[in-house]
């Protein structure tokens, strides 16, 4: 039956399809014969298969059984996308199927397989479909499916998950009275088809801890195990489950899972992945669990919160989602090239994280297996293509940002903003009638003060014309030598010096910067980064003598060094410099080589300084060049300088003033009193208020900048978070050919995909309308794909098991109907979480003991009937967090700033830009908080999370992998965290008390494993606990050095003997198979 | 080995075969059980990518040491010898050969773009007759070993975009690593130590280090044991590598003694094979306590070895130390070793910190290549040299007498390969500017899909389904040059 006839035709064929024309007429007949005779043979091999296999009884159902093998093996040629089509044939459709191809033949003729093409290419020896190149081919069974399914009539059915679920009745089963609610309905159904049935409950130990570890990610207390074990009431696991979800541990445990898909993290990400404020956001989504918000509602404020009616500030933060994305600050990148790489980042996540959908494969051309076209996917990139951002982020937080304000802080704001108020009415009382003197005055005024000129040693403009950065060249001043490109922006005066981290200017090493004479350095600063150097003299290693003047997150920093440490001078001003606006900058020293000799003007003010150091002993002067806007090699500095001078001498706050006026009104002056903006003309009325003014007028002006400033720096304290915001003109999207950013293509308009339900009319074409179409009833996929993912976090696997992929390609639903009617029960509900939650691990299902029978074992090994409980190993940060809950370290403190618990030294100067990021644990409790709040730095994640199989946050990621590595062996016996936890629970049992040996380890095994020990168990540690007393005995040294370990002082008053043995002991138990499984 | 609840594809080797795993743990269940455990579905190879038992072919080479130059050195100024540009020097480079290619936000702004002719002397080498700057004498003493590719090409400008290009496949983020690759398609060989080693080494130019990302030697969507592991200079060489202070070895193993008999208690109980694979990786990190303080300390290195990498070699941490690493790693059969050398990106000073760049890892190049020959192992370990991408032929900034500096240039760089399965000599030109390729281009999937394709792996066929695709190194692209094969 393999068809011997057509060897020699299929050969003759394939030879005769490299010839020329002359022979293709041939070749035409030829085809023709081949094709009959293929026909034919696919004829007898259904007869005999036919005859060899009995009819299958029910009729085939498309979406499970079809779709997924044409899915796999056809839709990537003949699919939805037009653009890779072969042969004209399109699959995906009956229309299409049904239609002849380019080759005359049809693929699909419905009732007849005998007729069927498609069957034909399927099982051709030699030729068959899919290519061979493909590496696949149909099994038999999958033939014989479409075989019958075509025989049936060969009917499509919408693909699955996009007809909207409907609840089901509850099937019937013969053992019924074990269910507890539906869902043990449904899994009984399915288990008795194949004549299996369901494990006894799991002890209520074990119970116990699953379900607190589910939904709180903390095992419990000896001491809730006791009273669970003691309450006899027949709802007593139900009561244990809702003291559960009330408390406020369960919305730390969700929003693991749900930063993972936001991909949160407290840094930038891409290149020099600088810090970030956006945990406002993260402490957003714990309260919004632990409050229970509905998850319709959860969803519109995540993805719109900033377009519903008067959004509260809450609304606000929490479209923080959307801006979780990473952002580069790379120089030299090109901005809209990374601003389309966010508005894909966030589109994309929405879709998958909100509807199952992998619409990232259409950003290029049109899906291949889903029906989402590349016009479908710049359709949902409109809504998103309209916020107010830059592809290039030289901040630290990326705007658009808010001030994240607690209602007390919020009153005190509003009380300071009425007073600065008041002081503005006050003052334009006092000055509106000025105005004719002013404007006289202004006419003059330009001659009443300049910028120093006695001992100038230099002074740099900035300017681009050829004198290479020196404006009004002075014969005798030295030039600046520009190193890399600077940019020449319009500044101050004329044109300024823009920089970017990777450009400086230099001056000559002879300027007199040095420790026993006076001198000034005076220059305009537009700072835009976090830490760079604004000027420095000094040399790159050693004892690093010299000068440096550093800005640092609006303070300035000017350090004197002769031997660094020992020897320098450090001061830092204490007020906040404005960033991303000019500051006039002066540093005036008077060789005192004194930290008071050390004056700082702002704007002509004296800053308050902070001495940090002043130990200066020694020269400073060294042969480096001035380095504007560079330290040695390092702190490039973002922003832009300019004007800078330097004296041979001091200057006094008179002089520093009258600096600060005539640089600032230089412009000013020099434009036609008509001509001036607003912010010239109160420029000129706050300097000849200040210079000219009455003391009436005076006073209200002190006033005013008294309250200002109360005000400013009030806000500058605040917590920032970044958020979503609309720009006033969206720009046009248009579809962007090969996904690249610079090649547009078509107009489109925000709009949703063709084969989901359309966007009713009245919802706005904006974000607010997207996020109210997903998150409404009628949507089939936001409720399957939400309690598809609760499913997963209780039983460790969705019922989907591509919970990323609900389309043609992911997998089929296990219990489909299940999954139906928890989703429409889900929306009826209300979307409660919390609810949804109680009702899986209320039921039978989940109860079960996860121990499997060998039968069962070899039958379901993964467990897909469900019958058996959930077994899987936990995530890194419950495992972190277990270890310090049962050891007591736990501090338990809700929200707030990310903390850094112990790591490793290193890792962030390993790879940071120039190894100059360094991580410092904290000194207090954050080394012991809860895992959610540890800082996550995008390239060098928590290490010990990362070893557990946590992702990197770069990307939306809805599931983490869980692998079995010597590396997590390494972290659990041997990082800090879990040595120090180890010694925490080992003071336990080492403290004194009228307690047996074996009381203490049972108490320490209960502790971890919420069991009571065995016999051989208490035995084994019993003898770990004997040997090791004796080894450190007889090495008291090695004792005192374990129990040291860690920054807790618990148990430092024991014995160290008995705890370093206590301690080996609780580490074997921390370490135990059981207590890194949750069963 | 996953979780049998997990949906992830299993690695191939994940530390421990597969096999191993299955001897061990006839303890606690029946061979029937084992039997369908092993079914396909589970464990085995698929058509959704699962790891590979055993490559696609033959493989020249069994293991890559992966030298990466991070930030992009001067083809102009090492291999690519332009000495026509000399008399072009401080002339503009015509706008015919600059084309629309797109320049970065650095030199964009720049009113000229001066063609600098390279301030160093090339001379010509070995058989081939490769010219080589001044600034290689030690590489230019092995060039007959190696194939030197004037012709690649990338369309990045940036680093963060162009090194996750080359190491990924992708510009964007989120997806696996070459060595997370090549460890999920072949496994590790070695039963001691990780599949995939990352050497960092920190360069001597004064310019600032560009940033390194997790993501180079991250796994992407892949299982995440086939992450790349971090060998680092101070401290313990592996994360958490050493016993806190006060357990010895011996206290450690009572400890593991101890913890291995309660698990295999319960694994009698639990009927879960995950408890013996977890007893086994125990085993296997207190294997890791021993081998790699063996692996990672050369003080049993002979003189001769010191005097060939260059003292440097004695410092830990350093690119002379790391190659010497490499060596012992590749000695060991660990799969993939990726060094990075950072300190590459000549924007300025190029020609004082290019060659103290040079000086850092030219001898330690040249001493890898002939130690590897020497012990037989060049054969089958494929080396690869070289960063993201290139810089440019005009000067950024100012252009003097004797300093200038380039900028990024994606259209034209240089890397070479030695080794298993590489053809020695020259492959691809540029046109007289150094700006475009002139001939043979090798684009970074075309360079990929080789070296795979030298490791036995058909980059067509190593994928791994995610997001409902089936992603591969090389994405939809990708052609196994032909003329770099021996």
């Amino acid at each position: 039956m393999d068809g011997l006839a057509s060897i020699p035709v299929r050969v003759i064929l394939r030879r005769l399809s490299r010839f020329p024309t002359s022979h293709a007429a041939v070749a035409s007949v030829l085809h023709r014969s081949a094709r009959f005779l293929a026909i034919l043979i696919v004829i007898l091999a259904v007869l005999l298969l036919r005859g060899a296999a009995p009819a299958t009884a029910a009729p085939v159902d498309f979406n499970r059984q079809v779709k997924p093998i044409l899915a796999e093996n056809c839709f990537k040629c003949h699919g939805f996308d037009e653009g890779s089509r072969e042969g004209g044939l399109r699959l995906d459709v009956r229309e299409g199927a049904l239609h002849p191809a380019k080759s005359g033949d049809t693929a699909i003729v419905p009732g007849r397989p005998d007729l069927s093409m498609l069957l034909t290419r399927v099982t051709d020896q030699f030729d068959a479909m899919p290519p061979v190149e493909t590496g696949k081919r149909l099994q038999p069974q999958e033939v014989e499916v479409l075989r019958q399914w075509i025989a049936e009539g060969a009917l499509y059915a919408t693909h699955w998950s996009f007809v909207p679920p409907v609840a089901a009745a509850l099937p019937e089963s013969r053992r019924a009275g074990w269910a507890r609610n539906a869902i043990d309905h449904f899994v009984l159904a399915r288990l008795e088809r194949d004549a299996l049935g369901p494990q006894a409950e799991a002890d209520r130990g074990v119970l116990l801890r699953r379900v607190s570890l589910d939904l709180t990610g903390l095992p419990p207390s000896t001491a809730m195990l006791d009273a669970f074990l003691r309450d006899p009431a027949p709802d007593a696991y139900e009561r244990a489950v809702d003291r559960l979800l009330a408390s406020h541990h369960y919305g730390e445990r969700m929003a693991v899972d749900w930063l993972d898909a936001a991909r949160y993290a407290d840094s930038n990400g891409f290149f020099r992945d600088n810090t970030r404020q956006i945990w406002p956001w993260r402490d957003w989504v714990i309260q919004a669990f632990n409050r229970n918000v509905p998850f319709d509602q959860f969803t519109v404020e995540q993805l719109a919160g900033d377009l519903l009616p008067d959004p509260t500030p809450e609304q606000r933060i929490a479209t923080g989602f959307n801006r979780n994305h990473m952002v580069t600050g790379e120089t030299g990148i090109i901005d809209e090239e990374y601003r389309v790489e966010y508005v894909a980042d966030r589109m994309e996540t929405t879709s998958t994280v909100w509807m199952g959908l992998t619409v990232g494969c259409a950003r290029c051309h049109d899906h291949k297996y889903d029906p989402i076209s590349q016009a479908d996917y710049y359709r949902l990139f409109a809504f998103f293509n309209s916020s107010v951002e830059q592809g290039m982020v030289s901040q630290d937080d990326p705007p658009p940002v808010m001030d994240v304000a607690s209602p007390a802080q919020r009153s005190e704001l509003e009380r300071l903003g009425g007073q600065r108020k008041n002081a503005e009415v006050e003052f334009d009382a006092v000055t509106t009638p000025l105005a004719p003197r002013i404007a006289a005055w202004a006419t003059t005024a330009a001659g009443t003060f300049t910028a120093p000129r006695e001992k100038l040693l230099s002074h740099v403009g900035f300017e681009s014309d050829s004198s290479a950065g020196t404006s009004k060249p002075n014969g005798h001043l030295p030039r600046a030598v520009e190193k890399g490109s600077v940019y020449h922006e319009a500044g101050l005066i004329g044109q300024a010096a823009g920089f970017d981290g990777m450009q400086h200017l230099e001056l000559p090493a002879e300027l007199p910067l040095v420790a026993d004479q006076p001198w000034t350095v005076g220059i305009w600063v537009k700072a835009t980064g976090s830490l760079s150097c604004v000027l420095s003299k000094i040399e790159p290693s050693g004892g690093r003598r010299g000068l440096e003047l550093i800005w640092q997150k609006g303070q300035l920093q000017v350090n004197l060094v002769s031997q660094w440490v020992v020897s320098a001078i450090e001061v830092s001003t204490r007020e906040a410099v404005k960033r991303s606006d000019w500051n006039h900058v002066v540093v005036s020293y008077d060789g005192s080589q004194k930290a008071a000799g050390v004056r700082v003007f702002i704007d002509g003010i004296p800053a308050t300084l902070t001495v940090n150091r002043d130990t200066l002993a020694g020269s400073i002067s060294n042969r480096e060049p001035v380095r504007v806007g560079r330290r040695d090699s390092g702190l490039g500095f973002y922003g832009q300088l300019d004007e800078l001078r330097i004296l041979s001498r001091t200057v006094a706050p008179d002089e520093a003033r009258t600096w600060f006026w005539s640089e600032r009104l230089q412009g000013v002056l020099g434009t036609a009193p008509d001509q001036r903006d607003l912010r010239q003309k109160k420029l000129l009325l706050d300097c000849y208020v200040e210079r000219e003014g009455d003391a009436t007028s005076r006073e209200t002006s002190r006033r005013l900048g008294q309250a200002r400033n109360a005000e400013d720096r009030f806000r500058a304290m605040l917590p920032k978070t970044l958020v979503m915001q609309e720009v006033a003109n969206p720009p046009q999207t248009h579809l962007l050919k090969r996904g690249q950013y610079d090649a547009p293509g078509e107009v489109v308009t925000p709009g949703v995909p063709g084969a989901l339900p359309s966007m009713p009319a009245a919802f706005p074409r904006n974000r607010l309308g997207l996020a109210k179409w997903i998150a409404s009833p009628a949507h089939p996929l936001t409720a399957r794909v939400a309690v598809n993912r609760l499913w997963q976090q209780c039983f460790g696997v969705g019922l989907v098991r591509t919970p990323n992929d609900f389309g043609a390609q992911g997998e089929l639903p296990t219990h489909p109907e299940l999954l139906d009617w928890l989703a429409v029960r889900f929306v009826e509900s209300g979307w409660d979480v919390k609810a949804l939650l109680r009702f899986i691990v209320t039921s039978a299902t989940y109860r079960q003991s996860s121990v499997p029978t060998r039968e069962l074992l070899q039958q379901d090994p993964e467990n897909r009937l469900l019958a058996r409980g959930p077994r899987f190993r936990l995530g890194g940060e419950m495992i972190r967090d277990q270890a310090l809950a049962v050891s007591g370290l736990l501090v338990d403190k809700l929200g707030g700033p990310p903390v850094k618990p112990y790591q490793p030294p290193g890792l962030w100067e390993a790879v940071s830009y120039n190894g100059e990021m360094t991580y410092q644990a904290d000194q207090d409790d954050g080394r012991w908080r809860r895992s959610v709040y540890s800082y996550w730095k995008r390239t060098s994640p928590p290490p010990g999370v990362q070893v557990l199989d946590g992702p990197t946050r770069e990307t939306c990621v809805v599931s983490r992998p869980r692998t079995n590595t010597p590396l997590q062996a390494l972290l659990m016996l041997n990082d800090e965290t879990f040595v120090e936890a180890a010694r925490a629970l080992g003071a336990v049992a080492a403290a004194p008390a009228d307690t047996s040996r074996e009381q203490r380890i049972i108490e320490l095994f209960r502790r971890a494993t919420l069991r009571e020990p065995g016999r051989a168990e208490i035995a084994t540690l019993g003898g770990l606990f004997t040997r090791q007393r004796e080894r450190f005995t007889q090495d008291r040294t090695s004792a005192l050095q374990l129990v040291r370990v860690g920054g807790s002082m618990r148990g430092h008053e024991q014995d160290p003997v008995e705890l370093a043995a206590w301690t080996m002991v609780a580490q074997a138990i921390l370490n135990l198979d059981e207590v890194v499984m949750r069963r | 080995m996953n979780s049998p609840n997990s949906r992830h594809p299993p690695p191939a080797d994940a530390f421990m075969t597969r096999r191993q795993f299955f001897n061990r743990s006839a303890v606690g269940i029946g061979s029937a059980a084992l039997a369908s455990l092993l079914r396909p579905s589970i464990f085995a190879a698929d058509g959704s990518g699962a790891a590979l038992r055993r490559p696609h072919f033959a493989p020249k080479a069994k293991r890559v040491i992966y030298l990466f130059m991070h930030g992009g050195p001067s083809q102009l100024d090492l291999f690519d010898y332009k000495p026509g540009l000399r008399a072009r020097h401080g002339q503009e480079l015509p706008d015919s050969i600059r084309g629309t290619q797109r320049l970065t936000g650095m030199t964009s702004g720049q009113k000229t773009l001066p063609i600098t002719s390279s301030i160093f002397n090339f001379t010509q080498h070995g058989q081939s007759g490769a010219w080589v700057s001044e600034l290689l004498p030690h590489t230019a003493g092995v060039v007959d070993d190696l194939c030197i590719v004037r012709s690649l090409h990338t369309e990045a400008i940036n680093h963060d975009p162009a090194v996750t290009y080359l190491q990924t496949g992708h510009q964007q983020p989120g997806r696996p690593s070459f060595g997370a690759w090549t460890s999920y398609g072949l496994g590790s060989e070695n039963q001691n130590l990780p599949g995939f080693v990352v050497l960092i080494s920190r360069g001597s130019a004064a310019r600032p280090a560009d940033p390194l990302y997790a993501r180079l030697w991250g796994s992407g969507f892949l299982p995440s044991n086939h992450q790349g592991v971090s060998f680092r200079s101070s401290g313990d060489p592996v994360l958490y590598l050493s016993n806190p202070a006060g357990i010895d070895a011996g206290a450690r193993r009572d400890q593991l003694d101890a913890i291995a008999g309660l698990n295999r208690l319960q694994s009698e109980h639990q009927l879960d094979p995950e408890i013996e694979t977890r007893i086994a990786q125990y085993e296997m990190a207190f294997r890791m306590q021993t081998s790699v303080p063996g692996l990672t300390d050369l003080r049993n290195e002979t003189e001769a070895t010191f005097a060939a990498y260059g003292a440097a070699a004695r410092v830990p941490g350093t690119f002379a130390a790391n190659c010497l690493l490499a060596r012992r790693l590749a000695e060991r059969d660990v799969r993939f070793i990726q060094l990075y050398h950072r300190g590459w990106d000549q924007h300025y000073n190029l020609p004082s910190d290019l060659r103290l760049q040079s000086e850092d890892i030219d001898q330690p190049c040249a001493a890898l290549i002939r130690d590897l020959k020497q012990r037989g192992l060049l054969d089958d370990t494929l080396v690869i040299w070289g960063g993201e991408f290139g810089r440019t032929t005009y000067s950024q900034g100012k252009l003097e007498t004797t300093n200038y500096g380039r900028d990024h240039h994606g259209r034209c760089f240089t890397m070479w390969l030695a080794g298993g399965g590489v053809k020695p000599g020259l492959y691809g030109e540029t046109d007289d500017f150094s700006y475009n390729v002139a001939r043979d281009p090798v684009h970074v999937h075309d360079l990929n899909a080789t070296l795979l394709h030298l490791l036995g792996l058909d980059h067509t066929r190593l994928t791994y389904r995610s997001q409902g695709r089936d992603f591969r190194l090389t994405d939809v692209h990708g052609e196994v040059v032909k003329g770099l094969l021996a």
